[in-house]
């Protein structure tokens, strides 16, 4: 009996955004069912803060404080054993928003995690696929999610359920293009500013992904569930599909309507009305740039994935496996780059098994190796800028761009992973790296020396090694190759130069052999 | 307002004066005990004071309907005043319950009130000089005063004037030893009997009382002030500042014009009152000892049965939902299921609402129980219930003390709506139990007023209800609901929705139907929802206890609706609204009346009853209520009310008729007796069972008990 109880956990989601700090509590079970318990929302208005001063005012923080303490007295009713709170868009942005973070720490001991646009499209993407999940194949289809945030908007393409894409665009309820202003720009030139803003987004979009392909359209948000629930009167999944052509009747008959009318029509809060029509429109912009037919409503929120993703760390059951959504989206950063596909494969194929060698030595876990792969995988896209210092061009580029489900510490691992890929190994003077957290340093230096052993492998670009035995010796690793691969002056030569960090991260040099023909 | 909408709609002061007379009629119905007569003309002045510190204080000067409504008003006062003297006391004094003017006091009597007056009254009482042209602007709201005018024997010619407050805190009435039946003599007549003492040298011309009532609405700048409780202690003692919407004054013309030109108050506002000024205190000798065959047989709220037999309030919630009418049941089943709440180690949480409270109250205490038992509390304390702030204020604090979360309501709204949520922790997980009600969380008034509460442990309710305690809490905005709807978001739109459908669905062969009851009909938008579905062919059956603005059975207009008002030893006060919806019945409770105060400046709840068999028994209790031919009144289409008299058929009164099926029920249950578990408890609760068992030990006492005009 008692081992029952303790299967159910109660736990809450915070999430603080752009316009509203909002709190999911909810009972989980292994199986991943999740039993919702609260629902709270309070509007704050950061955006008007950050996105004119660029820092979260004095009074905004209290308020915001005071939201938390109300809302963690709530999880208190229900005994709640574990709280997560993440914030978005405005906070993100905010200079202040370490102050601001510590500050909601020290008075009410919620600690704040800042995500970044990937890793909330990650979660939006649990959430989507537990709401549709039995209903819609997403691997049959190639589908644009998108989610119009007050501050920022999320867009994720999956070609066939793969990951092809993810953008994090500047464009909001609360941050639209400057000639509009909600409730006082004229409808039809609000349209017109916001089809030329989006069609850029497409067009820029096409250099790696058609939009003519898309045939699924599927919105998240507060806006469109709303939406949604007026034009549908029952649902029998967690999402309605709207047709197409409803949907933009709905947003045509907004276009028509003042504020106040849409607050006594629908009962909804000024503010909400106030941008629902400018928020509808990029909706039915991106929906316009697709071929889909429906609009998807899924009945979630990125909450839910961290509900989702709660239920899954207690359960083992059944968990989304989302390194192949990363890895896919490192490849196609890569291919941004024109890299050396085969060489990056080789590479990674080594550097993993050396990892897996290594496992006793290094003690680094599944997280680390996935890093390690988006690593290799990225390690020579600077060349693209230019072969001289590649190392430095990869790393920036890694910097600059979105990793799909990587998180920003994440990130910063990776980018420095691939700048030490060669030459200099890590110095005091580097500030990237020492401004890592210690043990992320101690990944980085890890990661770095076996890549750089596993690039020492491929120097040629030419795959000729693509097995060893790993030996540990009293002294010093050795690498055993076949006699097949002929010739290994190049590789040692290399390893010479690149192995030497290696040596300092593992405490013994690693020497390259060949087994004698004789063998045979 | 023009022509069209004055038919379209009653006046809503003037039908409220209509209830205050239906009121009066019952102390005028000589078939009703000699007591119980008495207490109903005390209530028709205690309303009448709410009516002037609330009502008549919201019309503004200009409103040509003011006149009127005082004309009206002062009218039935005097029918009051006339029935009081001409029938109602001289009956009390062949009953042998008689006032002793000073005149007729024996010398016992005198000697003691010379006593009572030098050892207990004097430094009571503060005679305040009226000199020159001074005016009497610091006279306190509903305080009675005796007026004097003096002479100087000295200096002759001058007339000198003065007021003495009549001190509150001592009783009006106060009993005289007497050789049969009760003597009695009221306060201000032992003030006059030794006024003479409190002027040395002067002596008295001609003397009289008065009272005066203020505008009463509290009107606060909630933005400003963090300390609500702080800054509502200081509207209390504000209020006797606002002005003056009525001079109630016994005394000669020379004397009443004197008041009147020192309070600056037009004629209009000025009422004559009679012998006994504020009949207001004439309910205390309704309650007087003895006398019992000129009183009512006492009701005794019965247990509810559900309760009593089970020893597992959980189990019984989980399995189905209970209701709970009062005050045929006793508000101890509520009692019992927050007690329960309270000691149980399982329970981690309660949240409630508390608008107007007993005093003392045993929700507070169990609630303080609950929080030395380590719960958490959460009460959301309405600090503007109209008049009672003073004792809201105090269970705030006392609550404060003891460890809970006490809130006091959002901004600019009232919490009106009754609800108590409990959070327990079982082995299958989160369990939320419900209590929603029509009626305060108030044992007292429980006894007295009319209320439907259900029990229930339904997901979708309790999720609800947890939101709405987010929403009065203001911890979240309104983010949806799926079973209930609340005011001032979407209920309103939900009641014209209901009534909308039912309009849609009618037709000949099956006329759609809507039984309605509530305290009071005002919101146009409602009434003309109303008239609509009439016109559709809608049967429409309303019992409406007090205003109605609704013109009922007019042909194009409401021939399809009728509209009866129940006023009896009881205070009709559920809000219960029934809908055929084409054979798929809906009924709905709610702590909210069908006026825009209601809709748009409350925080109220409606909610479904979805159990089948509390449907269906509510439902006929609905129907029962236009049956009742003994104490029920009709609207007719002309704006008069008209008593329903029993004709041929066999008289039916509904109160009467409840109050004997709850004994029925009660001696037809099975007397088993439920041996209660003793289930492992932390050393805490000790005295669970005490704790429970109090309220019924202890008999509630009636004085102060006043019956208040619609909620």
């Amino acid at each position: 009996m008692k081992e029952t109880v303790h299967q159910k956990q109660r736990v809450a989601v915070i999430d603080i955004g752009t316009s509203a700090i909002r709190m999911l509590v909810a009972e989980i079970t292994p199986q991943t069912e999740i039993r919702y318990l609260e629902n709270l929302q309070k509007p704050v208005r950061f955006g008007k803060d950050v996105f004119t001063t660029g820092r979260i005012s004095n009074g905004a923080m209290r308020e915001a404080i005071a939201i938390l303490r109300n809302f963690k007295t709530v999880t208190e009713t229900y005994g709640v054993d574990k709280i997560q709170a993440i914030a978005t868009s405005a906070v993100r942005e905010a200079l202040n928003r370490d102050n601001f973070i510590d500050r909601i720490y020290v008075r009410t001991g919620i600690d704040v995690e800042v995500l970044e646009g990937p890793e909330e499209n990650r979660l939006e993407l649990i959430a989507v696929e537990h709401a549709l999940a039995g209903q819609v194949d997403l691997t049959t289809k190639n589908c644009l999610i998108v989610e119009v945030g007050s501050g920022s908007t999320e867009m994720i393409i999956l070609n066939q359920g793969q990951v092809e894409m993810t953008r994090t665009l500047s464009l909001g309820s609360m941050r639209l293009p400057e000639k509009a202003v909600p409730g006082k720009t004229e409808a039809a030139v609000m349209q017109r500013v916001l089809k030329r803003s989006i069609h850029e987004v497409a067009v820029y979009a096409a250099r790696e992904y058609n939009f003519d392909q898309i045939d699924t359209f599927i919105a998240l948000g507060g806006d469109m569930r709303f939406v949604a629930q007026q034009l549908l009167e029952r649902r029998e999944h967690q999402f309605l599909t709207l047709d197409a052509k409803a949907f933009a009747d709905f947003v045509q008959r907004s276009a028509k309507m003042t504020p106040e009318e849409i607050v006594s029509k629908h009962s909804i809060p000024y503010a909400q009305a106030e941008t629902l029509y400018p928020t509808l429109l990029v909706y039915a912009n991106f929906l316009a740039e697709t071929k889909a037919a429906h609009v998807i409503v899924p009945m979630v929120s990125i909450r839910d994935g961290l509900l989702l993703e709660f239920a899954q760390m207690i359960s083992r059951y059944k968990r989304t496996d989302f390194s192949k959504q990363v890895l896919n989206s490192a490849r196609h950063l890569a291919e941004k780059y024109r890299y050396d596909k085969a060489h990056a494969a080789c590479v990674s194929s080594l550097a993993l098994k050396l990892f897996d060698a290594l496992v006793a030595d290094h003690g680094m876990g599944s997280k680390e190796r996935l890093l390690l792969e988006v690593s290799a995988i990225l390690h020579d896209i600077g060349s693209y800028i230019s072969p001289n210092q590649h190392h430095k061009h990869s790393s920036y580029l890694v910097d600059a761009a979105e990793i799909f489900g990587l998180r920003k510490a994440e990130k910063a691992i990776v980018s420095n992973v691939v700048r030490y890929h060669r030459r200099s190994s890590p110095r005091p003077t580097h500030e990237p790296y020492m401004s890592l957290p210690k043990l992320d340093r101690a990944i980085v230096s890890k990661l770095s020396a076996i890549l750089r052993v596993a690039d020492a492998l491929d120097p040629a670009h030419q795959q000729r090694i693509r097995a060893f035995t790993l030996e540990l010796g009293e002294e010093a690793y050795t690498l055993w190759v076949g006699a097949d691969v002929g010739d290994l002056t190049m590789e040692r030569s290399a390893l010479r130069d690149k192995g030497d960090m290696f040596a300092d991260v593992f405490g013994a040099p690693i020497d390259l052999k060949q087994v004698k023909e004789a063998a045979s | 307002m023009s022509e069209d909408k004055k038919n379209r709609y009653f006046d809503r002061e003037l039908s409220w004066i209509d209830f205050n007379t239906r009121v009066l009629a019952e102390s005028e119905d000589t078939a009703n005990p000699l007591l119980e007569r008495l207490k109903f003309t005390g209530i028709v002045s205690s309303n009448f004071d709410e009516f002037f510190m609330v009502r008549a204080a919201s019309l503004a000067e200009s409103d040509p309907i003011l006149r009127e409504v005082y004309t009206h008003a002062f009218q039935l006062s005097d029918r009051q005043t006339q029935g009081f003297e001409k029938s109602l006391a001289l009956e009390l004094e062949k009953a042998g319950i008689s006032r002793v003017s000073p005149a007729k006091l024996t010398e016992r009597q005198r000697e003691y009130l010379n006593t009572l007056l030098h050892q207990e009254l004097m430094p009571l009482l503060t005679p305040i000089a009226v000199r020159g042209d001074e005016t009497l602007g610091s006279l306190v709201n509903m305080s009675l005063y005796r007026v004097f005018q003096l002479i100087d024997p000295k200096a002759p010619g001058a007339l000198h004037h003065a007021v003495v407050e009549i001190p509150k805190s001592y009783s009006r009435i106060i009993s005289l030893g007497s050789e049969s039946g009760y003597a009695f003599i009221l306060l201000e007549d032992v003030v006059s009997l030794f006024a003479g003492e409190l002027f040395p040298g002067y002596q008295i011309v001609q003397q009289g009382s008065l009272r005066i009532t203020r505008a009463a609405e509290l009107s606060l700048d909630e933005e400003k002030d963090e300390d609500f409780a702080k800054m509502m202690s200081e509207a209390l003692r504000t209020r006797r500042a606002s002005f003056i919407t009525r001079l109630e004054i016994s005394a000669a013309d020379e004397l009443v014009s004197f008041v009147k030109s020192r309070l600056k108050i037009p004629d209009y506002k000025i009422y004559r009152a009679g012998a006994w000024i504020d009949l207001k205190s004439v309910s205390q000798l309704a309650f007087q000892p003895m006398f019992e065959n000129l009183k009512r047989p006492a009701w005794t709220p019965q247990p509810l049965r559900d309760f009593e037999e089970t020893d597992d309030l959980w189990t019984l919630l989980k399995t189905r939902d209970v209701a709970v009418h009062h005050p045929y049941e006793s508000f101890d089943a509520f009692l019992h299921f927050l007690g329960e709440a309270a000691r149980d180690p399982d329970v981690l949480a309660i949240k409630q609402t508390l608008y107007r409270a007993a005093h003392p109250s045993a929700v507070v205490s169990c609630l303080e129980r609950a929080l030395e038992n380590g719960k958490q509390v959460t009460v959301l304390v309405e600090l503007k219930a109209r008049f009672d702030e003073q004792r809201n204020i105090e269970w705030a604090r006392r609550l404060v003390n003891a460890g809970a979360t006490v809130l006091y309501g959002v901004a600019g709204l009232k919490t009106h709506a009754k609800v108590c949520l409990v959070v327990r922790r079982e082995i299958e997980g989160i369990k939320r139990y419900l209590h929603l009600s029509t009626g305060n969380y108030n044992e007292k008034t429980a006894r007295l007023y009319t209320d439907v509460g259900l029990f229930t442990s339904d997901d979708a309710l309790s999720a609800d209800a947890a939101a709405f305690f987010n929403v009065i809490t203001g911890y979240s905005h309104p983010v949806g609901f799926s079973k209930i709807e609340i005011a001032p978001y979407g209920m309103r739109k939900k009641i014209e929705r209901l009534i909308l459908r039912e309009s849609m669905r009618t037709n000949k062969e099956r006329p759609g139907m809507i039984l309605a009851k509530m305290n009071s009909l005002v919101d146009q938008e409602t009434i003309d929802a109303l008239y609509h579905a009439s016109q559709a062919g809608v049967q429409i059956k309303l019992n409406v206890r007090g205003v109605c603005r609704l013109r009922p059975g007019v042909k194009g207009l409401s021939e399809t609706i009728e509209v009866v008002s129940i006023v009896d030893m009881f205070l009709e006060h559920s809000r219960m609204f029934y809908f055929l919806n084409d054979g798929d019945e809906e009924l709905y409770l709610s702590s909210a009346d069908w006026m825009p105060r209601n809709f748009d400046r409350r925080l109220e709840l409606l909610f479904p009853i979805e159990d089948k068999k509390i449907k269906k028994n509510l439902t006929d209790l609905l129907k029962l209520y236009f049956k009742d031919n003994v104490k029920a009144w009709r609207l007719g289409a002309d704006g008069v009310w008209s008593k329903i008299e029993a004709e041929k058929e066999k008289r039916f009164r509904v109160q009467e008729y409840l109050c004997r099926k709850t004994l029925q029920s009660a001696e037809n249950s099975p007397k088993t007796v439920v041996v209660r578990e003793l289930k492992p408890q932390k050393p805490k609760d000790e005295a669970p069972d005490q704790l429970r068992n109090q309220p019924r030990r202890t008999p509630s006492s009636h004085r102060d008990i006043r019956i208040i005009p619609p909620s």
